[in-house]
């Protein structure tokens, strides 16, 4: 699944993403890698951004649908 | 003179470090890539002279946007003897990914591992020992914040400056390994070339900066689809990915996590933040209350502040003087007068809660919560930060506006930014509108700008189509603001009012009074009589609007005195409705000198034409309607 369906303050590991090499290079040099467990932890009205956060080491991007649509997560 | 540069992801404390080295010379700031202009100091240590180069955060040496670029583009044309890599200590893996990459580069460097009280909080344990012998560097832990640890590092600088060692590359697996050797050998003449030969890879804009041989990306293209064969990944993301699982691997290797991270204070104010109901109300209602707040305390302030000049003026009245020396009395006892009875008082307030939004993470909150409204506008989130950092000033804002990775949105939002009424405009709000008329006429001057803010924007995406990109944008933790910082922020804003701008108001309102003394002031009023007519103001104001274009709060001062009175009896001289059109008129009428050349340095000449031309008919348009409107209805 890809983590535009995934539920708020749930946790869920990356196993990949759907998106050219640039845009994966800055989600990896952000701290959203493969491996990586992150929550949903606020999603914005009107079909906003989701801030996700990496519960690993705390580390919180807010992140656009069309992106969050390009990663692949798995239940943890 | 021996060069060191500060080479850091956003957040990690680098310009806390530099504050605390070069003494609160730079700006530190909260929101990730705020330090879009390159700052400097020099350092004298123990004897030592060297200088220090505060370069913007920056997640990778492979650039996504502007910001990120300065880093690249530094470390390629410009001389330095030593990196200083910032470590934030909280997020080692992370941050070791920045790390491999200038190591790559070949120059002496040192590791500083910063936040290390962070760090601590949340259980992080480090082997720097261990750490070093992997990098092959020096690692010295600090808490820029607190100036701890600063010693030591600077022991060490001055250390190797003496003595410099080439930090050496970690290698990463043996197939890319022979790749950059390889490519390398395309760039034999440069030091940095297995740098360069990464970049290559990794940054094809890196050919409009220096000169790569066409065979380079031949042979790119021919080895990307030996390894997208074998591995079935892009070149560029075989490399990247290694790079982290190499990160990852030193960071296990000498991190040890005592405790789990426990839910701190800072967290739960956080989420009542950023929650999409709660999180609205109370952006908005600390923006109207600091506004409210602001119009408050300079009011008081400039009453206590004024009431001295008062009573010298009346003093000056009484001197007799030659005609000549007279204006030149007067002029210096009005400008001074202006600066610091009217202007320090409302320029305080606003620089501090502006510099409170920063340090607290409000501002990068922001992005968070009106994305989707922006893409409605034709924008996205990360053109709110630029936006309200302009109610401060909107020159850094304009060059805030460098985050922004497409060109077209940061055309528009620098577009933008002019309408917004900075600490100068509202300098002119509060002390008319909101002293004589009321303070929610002075909140709607606010909207006003917002309005033609958000129409401009609409009109700009509806001629320039394109698909906003989506928003990535880290977003710091909330942070209870430490004062220390807040005020250090406060003073450096203020510090160049004093010296640049203070002795300007003074000399102009030194010349009006000479303009007064031999009517060339009536000219200049009598060429633009046609713009003050449809504004509805006395043919004397239209002299004023000329230093307007100066600084934004000289029209204030003039005002008073080419009328001929004091700005806080102004109100026997000009009508309410008056004070809202000359108020309305400046907020918007032309972007000062120093934004238009902002505009030209981060641009070009046209952009700052437009803006000009733009803010000229939108002021006019804008400012008669409303008073007609007011006129009609008899408000």
């Amino acid at each position: 699944m890809t983590l535009i369906n995934a539920k708020p303050n749930k946790t869920y590991i990356i196993i990949g993403f759907n998106g050219g090499p640039n845009l994966i290079q800055r989600l990896y040099s952000m701290g959203l890698y493969p491996g990586a467990r992150i929550q949903i932890v606020s999603v914005a009205p009107l079909r906003g951004p989701l801030m996700v956060k990496n519960i690993d080491n705390g580390i919180q991007i807010a992140l656009g649908r069309g992106i969050v649509s390009k990663i692949i997560v798995t239940e943890a | 003179m021996k060069r060191v540069a500060l080479i850091g992801q956003p957040n990690c404390g680098k310009s806390a470090l530099f504050n605390a080295i070069a003494g609160y010379k730079a700006n530190s700031s909260h929101f990730p890539g705020t330090t879009v202009e390159i700052l400097t100091s020099e350092v004298i240590y123990k004897d030592e002279t060297f200088e220090l180069v505060d370069l913007p955060g920056s997640y990778s040496l492979s650039p996504f946007d502007k910001a990120e670029e300065v880093n690249t583009l530094f470390i390629l044309k410009e001389n330095f003897d030593l990196i200083i890599n910032v470590i934030d200590a909280s997020i080692l893996n992370r941050s070791l990914e920045l790390t491999i990459e200038i190591l790559d580069i070949g120059k002496p460097t040192i590791v500083v591992l910063n936040m290390m009280d962070e760090a601590k909080k949340k259980g992080i344990k480090i082997d720097i020992e261990k750490l070093s012998s992997i990098l092959g560097v020096p690692v010295i832990p600090t808490i820029a914040l607190y100036g701890e640890g600063v010693d030591n590092l600077l022991n060490n600088v001055i250390k190797i400056l003496k003595n410099p060692r080439n930090a050496k590359p970690i290698t990463l697996n043996s197939t890319i390994e022979a790749i950059v050797n390889k490519l390398s050998s395309y760039f034999k003449e440069r030091e940095e070339k297995r740098f360069i030969a990464f970049k290559g890879i990794e940054w094809p804009e890196l050919k409009n900066h220096i000169k790569i041989p066409r065979e380079f990306f031949v042979e790119i293209e021919r080895i990307n689809e030996e390894i997208e064969k074998i591995y079935g990944k892009d070149i560029k993301e075989f490399i990247f990915s290694e790079r982290h699982h190499l990160s990852m691997k030193i960071a296990e290797e000498v991190v040890k996590i005592s405790h789990t991270i426990e839910k701190t204070m800072e967290e739960k104010i956080d989420k009542i933040l950023y929650h999409p109901f709660w999180g609205y109300i109370i952006f908005l209602l600390s923006f109207i209350l600091v506004l409210l707040l602001i119009f408050k305390i300079g009011g008081f302030l400039e009453e206590i502040f004024v009431y001295p000049f008062d009573i010298l003026s009346a003093k000056f009245q009484t001197i007799k003087a030659a005609k000549i020396i007279k204006p030149f009395i007067n002029g210096t006892l009005e400008g001074t007068m202006g600066a610091i009875g009217v202007i320090i008082p409302f320029m305080v307030p606003v620089i501090f809660f502006i510099s409170l939004f920063e340090e607290t993470g409000f501002l990068a909150r922001s992005a968070f919560l009106f994305d989707s409204f922006m893409h409605k506008i034709g924008l996205h989130g990360k053109s709110i930060p630029p936006l309200i950092m302009g109610f401060g000033c909107n020159v850094p804002a304009i060059s805030a506006t460098r985050i922004i990775e497409s060109e077209r949105d940061r055309i528009i939002t620098a577009l933008l930014i002019p309408f917004i009424p900075c600490s100068a405009r509202t300098i002119i709000i509060s002390a008319l509108v909101s002293k004589f008329l009321g303070v929610w006429w002075a909140l709607f001057i606010y909207l006003i700008s917002i309005v033609i803010a958000i129409i401009i924007s609409l009109i700009a995406s509806k001629l320039i189509k394109y698909p906003a990109p989506g928003l990535i944008m880290e977003i710091p933790g909330f942070k209870i603001p430490s004062m220390k910082n807040v005020l250090i922020k406060t003073w450096l804003q203020l510090k160049p009012f004093l010296f640049y701008a203070v002795p300007i108001l003074i000399l102009g309102s030194i010349f009006i009074e000479y303009f007064k003394l031999y009517g060339a002031e009536s000219i200049i009023n009598g060429i633009l009589r046609p713009i003050t007519y449809v504004l509805n103001l006395p043919s004397q104001t239209g002299f004023t609007l000329i230093f307007g274009f100066l600084r934004k709060e000289l029209a204030l001062l003039m005002l008073g005195q080419s009328l001929g009175v004091k700005i806080t009896e102004i109100t026997s001289v000009l009508t309410p409705l008056q004070i809202l059109s000359f108020t309305i008129f400046t907020t918007l009428y032309v972007p000062c000198l120093a934004t238009l050349l902002i505009l030209k340095k981060e641009f070009n000449g046209k952009i700052a034409t437009i803006s000009l031309i733009l803010n000229v008919t939108v002021a006019l348009l804008v400012t008669t309607l409303i008073i007609q409107i007011l006129k009609i209805t008899g408000i």
